[in-house]
């Protein structure tokens, strides 16, 4: 049983680098804008839109 | 030959396939939902990648296209005094520029505006916020300047705005990062403490390793919540102490005496060598009640609702010095300067006209919806905007004895600090609290002379008491209705208005522009009639004027003549003439539109909107405002179904008061010819005297005062971003037909906290009783709070979501 001192002490860390790392990540900025990122991501390169768009054929109203 | 125009026809933006709004531009034969989008699409369509949009004729436009617009006005922006003060930060090599551009709304925008690197090599990087509308530019001082990027982005149609408030606005709040740091905390000890403390609860099965591993988990469990009580319920602490100093009680009083007495009976417990202790059900608590905090905390950034007189001042003047023009800081202007003020600007201060004539807009300061012509040595106040040629003028007062100033600080015009919310949360405060001392001393005494039974009991009460789910209710049901509100366009301030909603029993409307709208009217023609050429040529003539009325004729034109396209016409020239009219060439026509001095050349003042086709005189056109689609059936509906008084006040003449006796049960609730004052000191007068809960809905600044004097104002707005007074929700106008349906459901939404209040008065019978006969044991309070806040979580948002399924079914009728 005294593998559960390894234990319990392995998954506090592991839980505490996730607790560091997420605060890292609000300090950083990461959550003060969570609308256009998603929508950023989105956006293919230059080159890319060249040969995406001409067999991509929306019709105009 | 006469039809009522309620909505636009529908375009659909020919880039993003949005359904464009009332503002659509029109260009050559395809649609576009904002500048933004048609950029894009010209973007794509210069560099061959049209294949996207398979259109065929279109004219190519560069962007220089729309320098037709006058951007001289940034001039300012080369004063390196006014350009640093509005940088976010400057070294040699890199500066950074924060703006709000009100007209970002899509991903196209979002696309466009953080390829400006790419339009101009000064530009370093360019990121935009969609959410709060505001870009931040990082970009090379030596290369480019302030003004070339204001200037490259107006081109580009994202003009910013740049005024006193909303340089303020730009000290960036770091009270949101904070609360997910307090959560993320609460929660990591959560997790952590409940799988320490649950082989204390069933402490048969470790055997003999019991007493070190008891040890090791009571260490672990005072680790873990120790930043919980330190860090994370601070906020539930702060709260109550300023309570407590101002001698009013809160609800985060009791929150916070079960907070200390679960954390100090938990203490004791462990060092006393007792139990296991609380420590995950605390942690729990803070983590519920934390969560709770960041759902009411739900901010619409776009939105500014505390707007103050410095939102209305321009920034910037231009002012007139021995024969120069000068730009100069609005603030420093002193009685005597002479300012040139131009088209579409804001009369920073009181001041007599010097120009021969002039045109001005008052609407935002009086309600009157018609601009009005002065002339010389005139008095103009503050505030006005300036329609037309520029005009030059002589500044009489300072800005802070300007009329706007002393009308914004008005005693009248100040909000009594009131709130049902403060006031139910402190009943509610006071009588829980006293109610759960009693009950613990009471608990605890029948124990005596047992004192550590007499105690355990008490802290126990204290505990289970804690109210915990009852404080889950509030937020979770009114951050919820907050949520689905902006949905269908009523964005609230905060939770507080929501219930303020719900208790409104008076509701007083402005008239123009929140009743009326400048886009839709009734259109009738009288005079000779056109042929189809000359028709398609107005209907392309007015769609390319900037005026209101021009875009009212043009919807109404193509309705009544079933015009779906004007493909194939192509117009040679086209001039506007602010404040006249406009003038469009093709092929053998020349047509002019406006007022009856600018079409027919004669000197003689007619209302109608006039035509001439190759300066013969057609005929006129007459628009008379009406209500806006369903704004009649809704005020029914008020009146009928909710029992609400409606009252309709206006500072506009009653010319068009026909059109509201019926709705508003007669003439005595129609009231015309008000000042700001009177509206205000009408709602003061129905709060006094009838003790009525007033709703104001008004949108200009002559409403400001009622805004603010009312339980709850409401700034109606054509477009969300757009300019309106301080008040306590805004509210998009095309939603103010179901203002009934709003107004439901937040009356469903108190009914709906009052059931999850008896929900959690359930748990806390079970909680009290086992607490009271001295069997509250770690493993009950562990399973007891997080069930009854779960549940009182899915209970109000799932209601509030079912309830809110209302307004989407009036929207579709």
């Amino acid at each position: 049983m005294e593998v559960l001192y390894l234990t319990i002490g392995i998954s506090v860390i592991i839980a505490g680098g996730f607790l560091i790392a997420f605060s890292w990540a609000v300090y950083n900025g990461q959550y003060d804008d969570r609308v256009t990122p998603s929508i950023r991501i989105l956006f293919e390169d230059q080159a890319e839109i060249k040969k995406g768009s001409d067999d991509n054929q929306t019709p105009l109203s | 030959m006469k039809t009522t125009v309620q909505q636009s026809i529908l375009h659909i933006c020919s880039h993003c396939g949005d359904i464009c709004n009332d503002n659509a531009i029109y260009d050559g034969n395809v649609f576009f939902c904002c500048e933004g989008c048609k950029t894009v699409y010209k973007l794509l369509q210069n560099n061959n990648l049209c294949g996207y949009y398979a259109v065929d004729g279109s004219e190519i436009h560069s962007l220089k296209k729309l320098s037709t617009k006058s951007i001289s006005r940034f001039a300012y922006l080369d004063d390196s005094s006014i350009a640093e003060s509005i940088l976010a930060f400057k070294n040699d090599k890199k500066a950074q520029l924060v703006l709000q551009l009100p007209s970002v709304h899509c991903t196209s925008c979002v696309w466009l505006l953080e390829k400006l690197p790419h339009l101009h090599p000064g530009i370093l990087r360019s990121e935009l916020q969609l959410s709060g509308k505001q870009i931040s530019i990082l970009f090379n001082p030596e290369q480019v300047t302030v003004r070339e990027i204001v200037e490259l982005l107006t081109l580009l149609g994202y003009e910013p705005d740049i005024s006193l408030a909303a340089m303020h606005k730009q000290t960036k709040d770091t009270s949101n990062r904070s609360m997910y740091i307090r959560l993320a905390i609460a929660g990591f000890a959560f997790g952590n403490t409940m799988m320490v403390s649950l082989p204390g609860y069933f402490d048969e099965g470790i055997g003999d390793l019991q007493s070190t591993f008891t040890i090791m988990f009571a260490a672990l469990n005072i680790l873990f919540s120790l930043p919980v009580i330190l860090y994370s319920s601070q906020p539930f602490f702060k709260n109550a102490w300023s309570g407590f100093r101002n001698s009013t009680m809160n609800v985060d009083i009791p929150i916070s005496m079960g907070i200390l007495a679960i954390y100090s009976r938990s203490i004791y417990e462990i060092f006393m060598g007792i139990g296991p202790g609380f420590m995950d059900s605390f942690s729990g608590l803070v983590f519920f009640l934390l969560i709770g905090r960041v759902f009411q905390k739900k901010s619409f950034d776009a939105l500014e609702f505390d707007r103050d007189f410095n939102s209305y001042v321009p920034l910037q003047c231009t002012k007139i010095e021995h024969d120069t023009e000068k730009s100069i800081a609005a603030s420093s202007i002193i009685p005597g300067d002479i300012l040139l003020v131009r088209n579409q600007e804001i009369i920073p201060s009181d001041a007599i006209l010097l120009s021969a004539n002039g045109h001005i807009d008052y609407s935002f300061i009086t309600g009157e919806s018609t601009p009005v012509e002065i002339l010389k040595d005139t008095l103009i106040y503050a505030g006005a905007r300036v329609l037309g040629p520029s005009i030059l003028i002589e500044i009489k007062k300072e800005i802070s004895r300007s009329g706007l100033l002393r009308m914004w600080n008005n005693t009248l015009f100040r909000k009594p600090v009131s709130s049902t919310l403060l006031t139910v949360s402190t009943l509610f405060g006071t009588y829980f609290t006293f109610g759960t001392i009693v009950l613990a001393i009471i608990a605890g005494l029948f124990y005596l002379p047992h004192y550590s039974m007499a105690l355990s009991v008490f802290s126990a009460v204290l505990i289970i008491a804690c109210p915990c789910a009852l404080t889950l209710a509030v937020p979770f049901t009114l951050g919820n209705i907050m949520r689905i509100s902006a949905k269908y366009g009523l964005y609230f301030k905060n939770t507080d208005t929501v219930l303020e909603l719900a208790s409104v029993d008076t509701i007083v409307f402005d008239k123009t522009g929140t009743l009326t709208s400048s886009l839709e009217g009734t259109v009738e023609y009288i005079g000779e009639d056109f042929s189809e050429t000359q028709l398609r040529l107005i209907i392309s003539g007015c769609l390319s004027s900037t005026h209101p009325k021009s875009r009212i004729l043009a919807s109404w034109l193509c309705m009544n003549n079933n015009i779906q396209s004007l493909k194939g016409l192509h117009c040679d020239s086209f001039q506007e003439f602010t404040g006249k009219g406009w003038i469009a060439a093709a092929g053998k026509y020349t047509i002019r539109l406006g007022n009856y001095e600018f079409v027919s050349h004669r000197k003689e003042h007619k209302d109608q909107i006039w035509v001439s086709v190759n300066a013969k005189l057609l005929g006129y056109f007459i628009i008379k405002e009406g209500p806006r689609h369903g704004i009649l059936s809704m005020i029914d509906s008020l009146t009928k179904a909710l029992h609400v008084d409606v009252f309709l006040i206006s500072g506009d003449s009653n010319r068009n008061a026909g059109y509201y006796t019926s709705a508003f049960k007669g003439e005595h609730s129609l009231l015309f010819h008000q000042s700001p004052e009177d509206k205000a000191r009408f709602i003061l007068s129905k709060q006094n005297q009838d003790h009525a809960k007033v709703a104001m809905i008004g949108d200009g600044i002559n409403d400001s005062g009622a805004l603010m004097q009312s339980n709850i104002g409401i700034a109606v707005a054509e477009h969300i971003s757009a300019f309106h007074p301080g008040c306590d929700a805004i509210m998009s106008a095309n939603s103010l037909s179901y203002l009934d349906a709003f107004i439901q459901f937040t009356k469903k939404g108190i009914t709906i906290i009052k059931a999850a209040f008896w929900i959690s008065v359930i748990y806390n019978i079970i909680g009290l009783t086992l607490a009271v006969m001295g069997i509250l044991t770690p493993v009950y309070t562990a399973i007891l709070m997080p069930i009854s806040s779960l549940t009182v979580i899915g209970f109000t948002l799932g209601m509030s979501s079912f309830a809110g399924r209302k307004i989407a079914l009036k929207e579709n009728q």
